[in-house]
C-alpha cells in the first residue's frame, strides 16, 4: 500500500455563517486516479481549493504529501475553463508558466518539448493559443497543469463539451500521465468515464464527502454500475 | 411594445439601484466629486500669494496702490539692485509676480508657466491700479468741484461787488452830472464875476485915475495954493510984523499955523491919496489878477468839465461793460452752479457696465450694456513683458494630465485584464509568484508610460523650442508615472469590476485635476487647499516641469519637490505591497 498523498482530517470550511464544506475525512493514496462525483454546488470546487491550498480550512487539517503548507508547487490544476494566455503561442504559454514556477531553463526546455509531445501539440508550438481547436486547448491546459511536474493533478471536468473522439484523446493523455506516477483527481459528471478510467471515486454530497469507494468494489456489487451506485447514494441522502 | 419597454425600464432601474457598482457611479462618485469641489472651492479668493515689489523706496509698501492689494497677496520688498533676485524667485515659484514700481509706471513680471494665476493676479493689479487712478481722479475732481464752488462764491461776491460798484458808479455819475452842472454854473458865475470885476475895474480904474488926478493935480494945486497962500500970509505976516500988527500978526500966524496944518493935512491927505492910489492900483492889479485867476479858474473848470464829461462817458462805458460782465457772471454762476451740484461719481465714473438677462420663452440670452472703448489718459500704466496665451505654457499641464491619465488607466486596465483573463487562475496557483506578478505589471506600465512621456516631452521641447529639458523633468515624470501607476493598480485591487474600476480612476483623476491646480489655480481656492493639494502628486510634478522647461531652474532647487514625490512613491509602493499581500485574488 502506497503512502497517502492527500489527507483530509475532519476538515470543514465556512464563510461567515455559511458552511461550504463540513467534516471531510478521507485520504487518497499516491498514484491513485480518483473520480469525484456529485451534484453541482455540493462543494467540489471548495474541495479542490482546499487541496490546491488557495483556501485554508476552518477546522481540521489538510496534508498534501505530508505537508500542511507550501504544497502548491506539488499540485497541478486544470479547470473547466481554459487558463492560459490566448495571445501567446502554445510554447510561450508553457515557457511563461514554467518560469513563474522558477524552473531552470535547462530543465524547462526539455520539459516543454516532452509535454508538447505528451499532449500531442508539438506541431502547434508556434501557434497562438487562441487559434488552436477546442481539443487542443484542453490539451494545452493539461500541459500547463503539468509544467511544474506536480505530484497531484486535479482535473475539473476535463472532457466537458468535447466530442467522443476528443474525450478519448484526453483520457488517453490522462492515462499516460497516470502511468508516470502522478496522482490524479478528476471531477466529472460523466460517470461512465469515471468508472472506466478511475480507480476510486469520492461522492460529494450535501457539502461533505458522502462516500469513498474503490471501483473494484463497485464492480463487485449487484448494480456493477457507478451510475446506479450514485443514484442510490443520492436517494439515501 | 410599450409594456415591454416599461418592463425593461423597471428592470434597469432595479439593477441600477440594487447594485453597489452602479450605485457608486450614480451616487457615491458624484457626491464625492461634489464634496471635493465644495471643499476645494469654498473660498475662491486669493490665498498664499506672494508678490515681490522692486522699488527705490521701501515706503512703496505703504502706498494706497499696494495697500489695496493686501487682501490679495503678501508683498516682499526688493531694492532696485535686487531686481534679478526677484525674477529668479518668480522662476523658482517662490513668488507669483514681480512688480517694479518706477515713478508713475508699474511693470509686472509674470511666470508664463503659471499663466492662469498670473492672469488673475494681473487682473487684480489692474483693478487696483484703476481703483488708485479712480481715487486720484476722485480727489482731483472733488478738489475741482470745491474750486468750482469757491469760484462760484467768488463770482457771487464779485457780482455783489459789481452791483455795488454799479450803484456807486451810478451815484458817481449823478454826482459828476451835478458837479458838471456846478462847474458849468461856476463857469457861468465866473464869467459873471469876470464881467463884474471888469466893470469894477473900470470903476476902480476911473477911481484910480481920479485919485491920481486928485493926487497929482488937485493936491498939487491945493498945495500950490496953500504955498501961495502961505507965501501971501508970510508976506502979510511980514507986513503985520512990520506993522507990528501983532494981532494981525498973531492972526496971520494962526492962519499960517492953520495953513501949515492944512498943508500938513494936505500933505497927509496927499500921502493918503498916494497910498490910496497905490492901494487902488494894487486893487486894480489884484482885480486883474483876480480876473486872470478867474479866467484860469474858468479854464480849469472848462478842463474839469471836459474831464467830468470824459469821466461820465467813461462811467457810462464801464457801466455798460459792467452790465455785460454781470450778465456773464450770472451765466457762469448758473453753469458753475450746475457743475457744483454734480455727483463726483458721475464725473469720475461716467460709464457703468450693466448686465441684463433677457429671457425669451425658452431661449435665454445675456445682453451687455455699456461702452468699454473709452480710454483715459492716466499717469499709471501696466506694461506686460510677455504676451499671454502662449501654447508652451500648456505643456507642463498637458504632460501632467497625460502622465496621470495614462499611468492610472493603463495600469488599472492591465491589472484588471490580467485578473479577468483566462490565465489568472493558473497564476494564482503558482506559489510565491504574487510579488513578481504584480511588480511585473507595475514595471511594464511604468516603463511604457514613462517612455511615452519622455517622447512627448522631447517632441515638445523641439517643437516649441523650449529652453530647458533636463534631469529634473525626467525624474519628476518618472515619479509621477510610478505613483499614478500604483494608484491605478490599487484601484484595480479594490474594485475588480472593469467598468467601475475605470470610472473610479476617472473620478479620482477628475478630483486630482480640479483640485491640483491644473485647470484652476490653487491660489484661487480655499485658504487651506495648498495643504491638501500638496498631497496630490501632480502638483509638485507640474511645478518642477514648469520651472525647468521655462526657466532652466537648477536640479538642486527641487530638493523639496523630489523629497515629496519620493515620499509619495514609497508610500504608494508600500501600500501596493501590503494590499497585494492581503487581498484575496478571487472570491
Amino acid at each position: 500500500m502506497t503512502d497517502p498523498i492527500i489527507e483530509f482530517d475532519h476538515v470543514s470550511k465556512q464563510f461567515g455563517d455559511k458552511v461550504v464544506f463540513e467534516n471531510a475525512n478521507f485520504t487518497i493514496q499516491e498514484g491513485n486516479i480518483v473520480g469525484i462525483v456529485g451534484p453541482s454546488g455540493m462543494g467540489k470546487s471548495t474541495l479542490f481549493r482546499l487541496i490546491l491550498g488557495t483556501r485554508k480550512p476552518t477546522n481540521g487539517t489538510v496534508r498534501i504529501a505530508g505537508e500542511l503548507s507550501h504544497f502548491r508547487k506539488k499540485v497541478g490544476f486544470a479547470s473547466q475553463e481554459y487558463s492560459f494566455y490566448p495571445e501567446l503561442h502554445v510554447e510561450e504559454n508553457l515557457r511563461y508558466f514554467g518560469k513563474m514556477y522558477n524552473i531552470p531553463t535547462k530543465t524547462l526546455e526539455p520539459r516543454i518539448t516532452k509535454l508538447l509531445d505528451l499532449v500531442q501539440l508539438s506541431h502547434a508550438r508556434k501557434t497562438k493559443a487562441k487559434d488552436i481547436s477546442g481539443g487542443m486547448k484542453r490539451r494545452l491546459d493539461l500541459a500547463l497543469a503539468l509544467i511544474s511536474d506536480p505530484k497531484i493533478l486535479i482535473l475539473d471536468e476535463p472532457t466537458t463539451g468535447l466530442d467522443v473522439v476528443l474525450r478519448d484523446a484526453i483520457w488517453n493523455v490522462i492515462s499516460t500521465i497516470h502511468k508516470e506516477g502522478t496522482t490524479i483527481l478528476v471531477a466529472s459528471h460523466d460517470l461512465t468515464e469515471i468508472q472506466h478510467y478511475c480507480k476510486s471515486v469520492l461522492f460529494v454530497l450535501d457539502r461533505k464527502i458522502h462516500t469513498q469507494k474503490e471501483m473494484e468494489k463497485i464492480a463487485k456489487t449487484r448494480s456493477k454500475h457507478l451510475e446506479d451506485v450514485f443514484r442510490r447514494v443520492v436517494d439515501v441522502s | 411594445m410599450f409594456r415591454r419597454f416599461r418592463a425593461s425600464i423597471g428592470k434597469n432601474v432595479k439593477n441600477l439601484f440594487r447594485s453597489w457598482t452602479t450605485l457608486s457611479i450614480i451616487v457615491i462618485g458624484p457626491l464625492t466629486l461634489l464634496f471635493a469641489l465644495l471643499i476645494g472651492f469654498s473660498d475662491t479668493g486669493f490665498h498664499h500669494i506672494e508678490i515681490g515689489i522692486v522699488s527705490e523706496q521701501s515706503g512703496v509698501l505703504n502706498t494706497p496702490f499696494v495697500r489695496s492689494l493686501e487682501n490679495t497677496a503678501r508683498f516682499r520688498y526688493y531694492e532696485t539692485t535686487e531686481w534679478e533676485r526677484c525674477i529668479i524667485d518668480v522662476q523658482q515659484q517662490d513668488l507669483h509676480l514681480c512688480i517694479e514700481v518706477r515713478g508713475s509706471h508699474v511693470d509686472a513680471f509674470y511666470d508664463p508657466a503659471r499663466e492662469r494665476v498670473s492672469l488673475m493676479l494681473l487682473s487684480e493689479i489692474r483693478n487696483a491700479v484703476e481703483k488708485h487712478k479712480e481715487d486720484l481722479l476722485r480727489t482731483q475732481t472733488q478738489n475741482f468741484l470745491s474750486d468750482v464752488g469757491n469760484t462760484a462764491s467768488l463770482l457771487d461776491k464779485s457780482d455783489e461787488f459789481a452791483g455795488r460798484l454799479q450803484g456807486d458808479l451810478d451815484d458817481a455819475e449823478d454826482d459828476l452830472q451835478l458837479a458838471l452842472q456846478d462847474v458849468q454854473q461856476a463857469q457861468t458865475d465866473i464869467d459873471g464875476y469876470i464881467v463884474t470885476l471888469r466893470q469894477r475895474r473900470q470903476k476902480v480904474q476911473r477911481a484910480s485915475t481920479e485919485l491920481d488926478r486928485i493926487s497929482r493935480l488937485d493936491i498939487a494945486t491945493a498945495r500950490n495954493s496953500l504955498d501961495d497962500l502961505d507965501w501971501q500970509l508970510r508976506g502979510m505976516q511980514t507986513i503985520a510984523q512990520n506993522q507990528q500988527n501983532w494981532v494981525a500978526y498973531d492972526a496971520i500966524s494962526d492962519a499960517r499955523a492953520d495953513l501949515t496944518e492944512t498943508r500938513n493935512a494936505l500933505f497927509r491927505a496927499e500921502t493918503e491919496l498916494s497910498s490910496a492910489s497905490r492901494e487902488v492900483k494894487n486893487v486894480l492889479i489884484e482885480i486883474d489878477n483876480a480876473i486872470v485867476g478867474l479866467q484860469n479858474a474858468k479854464t480849469k473848470l472848462y478842463n474839469a468839465e471836459l474831464k467830468i464829461r470824459n469821466a461820465i462817458d467813461t462811467i457810462d462805458d464801464r457801466q455798460k461793460e459792467l452790465r455785460y460782465l454781470r450778465q456773464d457772471v450770472q451765466n457762469e454762476k448758473s453753469r458753475l452752479g450746475g457743475i457744483q451740484n454734480t455727483d463726483v461719481n458721475q464725473l469720475v465714473r461716467p460709464i457703468e457696465l450693466k448686465v441684463q438677462q433677457i429671457v425669451y420663452e425658452k431661449e435665454r440670452v445675456w445682453q451687455w450694456k455699456g461702452d468699454l472703448a473709452e480710454d483715459r489718459a492716466d499717469a499709471t500704466s501696466i506694461q506686460v513683458w510677455k504676451r499671454f496665451g502662449s501654447t508652451e505654457s500648456l505643456i507642463p499641464t498637458i504632460l501632467a494630465l497625460l502622465v496621470s491619465f495614462i499611468a492610472v488607466i493603463l495600469s488599472n486596465i492591465v491589472l484588471l485584464e490580467e485578473i479577468h483573463s483566462k490565465a489568472f487562475l493558473r497564476n494564482t496557483l503558482i506559489p510565491g509568484s504574487r510579488f513578481a506578478y504584480i511588480s511585473s505589471i507595475l514595471f511594464t506600465t511604468v516603463t511604457v508610460t514613462f517612455i511615452e512621456m519622455c517622447f512627448f516631452l522631447l517632441a515638445s521641447v523641439f517643437a516649441f523650442n523650449l529652453r530647458g529639458f533636463g534631469l529634473s523633468s525626467i525624474i519628476a515624470i518618472f515619479l509621477m508615472v510610478l505613483i499614478y501607476s500604483v494608484i491605478g493598480l490599487l484601484i484595480g485591487f479594490v474594485v475588480k469590476n472593469k467598468t467601475t474600476s475605470l470610472l473610479t480612476c476617472v473620478f479620482l483623476l477628475l478630483i486630482s485635476i480640479l483640485l491640483g491646480g491644473v485647470l484652476f489655480p490653487i491660489e484661487r481656492m480655499a485658504s487651506y487647499m495648498p495643504f491638501i493639494t500638496i498631497l496630490i502628486p501632480m502638483t509638485p510634478g507640474i511645478s518642477v516641469i514648469q520651472q525647468e522647461l521655462f526657466h532652466s531652474v537648477g536640479f538642486w532647487s527641487f530638493w523639496l519637490h523630489f523629497i515629496i514625490l519620493g515620499f509619495y512613491s514609497m508610500i504608494a509602493l508600500s501600500t501596493l505591497a501590503i494590499t497585494a499581500a492581503i487581498m484575496k485574488w478571487r472570491d
